[in-house]
């Protein structure tokens, strides 16, 4: 950046402090610099709201996942649950 | 005495396994990836809360409460495990990983494409949640479990530097990685294939 701060950033940049904003604020360099490039680069602002998206939607995804009922090798298993409640009865006596 | 304390001093063992040993296998299953490992994740946790439970405060529900319990069961395995990996060799890998997705002038090799997640549509979708812990799970795992740390548990950066005994730059390079493959992926596995 340094003196030619105009010149455009890299689509790998940009990424980069899209990432790094999920992490801090941006300074004012790093929020313009982002701006600009978002402002000519199609792909990026779709990556920016995808990343944006996926994030919001994680905190979801186990009680969302466990909305259906899961296939038998996500169980827990039969005998992992004998041996555990075995284990449980020995502790409460 | 609240209601949901009564509830858990009067159910039995057998009931907290019925009730939420699927749900806290599965849960564990996402982080720990290896079937042996999360069954005894689930079955510590039960042992713990049997003996805590006289400390149940009640303020939350069960389920929370055995996950919270969980959750620092998890924590615990991958402290333990963080003296015997290299951090810098795992760094390296996830910062050779984000370099793959450009090529020299930091362009990427495949574009996103434009296609966003509908919340209310992806709420009944069976297939979007199984593509998304598909690519979760393509993540290595200790990339993973920071970032489910970060996005999923909500932890401060500084607390996930200490539990994994990494540097706030060695984490960021693992949350970028996670971010732009789980995107990439999602887009490949989810959007094209739904298109």
């Amino acid at each position: 950046m340094k003196e030619k701060a105009q010149k455009m950033i890299s689509c790998k940049i940009a990424a980069k402090l899209m990432s790094l904003s999920c992490e801090r604020k941006l300074t004012l360099k790093e929020q313009i610099a982002l701006k600009a490039h978002l402002a000519v680069c199609e792909t990026c602002r779709n990556c920016q709201r995808q990343i944006k998206a996926l994030q919001k939607i994680l905190p979801d995804y186990i009680q969302a996942v466990l909305r259906f009922p899961p296939p038998p090798e996500l169980s827990l298993p039969l005998a992992a649950q004998k041996r555990i409640l075995k284990n449980l009865a020995a502790q409460t006596d | 005495m609240t209601r949901t304390k009564k509830q858990m001093e009067k159910s039995s063992p057998e009931q907290w396994v019925a009730q939420h040993g699927h749900y806290l296998y599965r849960f564990a299953l996402a982080r720990l990836r290896q079937p042996e490992l999360a069954e005894n994740a689930v079955q510590e946790t039960f042992l713990a809360a049997l003996k805590a439970r006289h400390r149940f405060a009640g303020r939350s529900s069960q389920r929370t409460w055995l996950t919270g319990i969980l959750k620092h069961k998890i924590y615990d395995h991958f402290r333990q495990h963080a003296r015997e990996i290299d951090v810098s060799d795992l760094v390296d890998k996830d910062s050779q990983a984000v370099d793959s997705f450009y090529d020299y002038t930091g362009r990427p090799h495949h574009p996103p494409a434009d296609w966003l997640p509908n919340p209310r549509e992806i709420s009944k979708s069976k297939e979007f949640w199984e593509v998304l812990e598909r690519c979760l799970q393509k993540l290595p795992v200790h990339t993973a479990h920071a970032f489910m740390m970060r996005e999923i548990d909500k932890m401060s950066t500084q607390q996930i530097c200490k539990n994994l005994d990494v540097t706030a730059t060695n984490l960021w390079v693992m949350l970028h990685r996670a971010r732009l493959q789980l995107r990439e992926c999602m887009e490949k596995n989810w959007f094209e294939e739904s298109r």
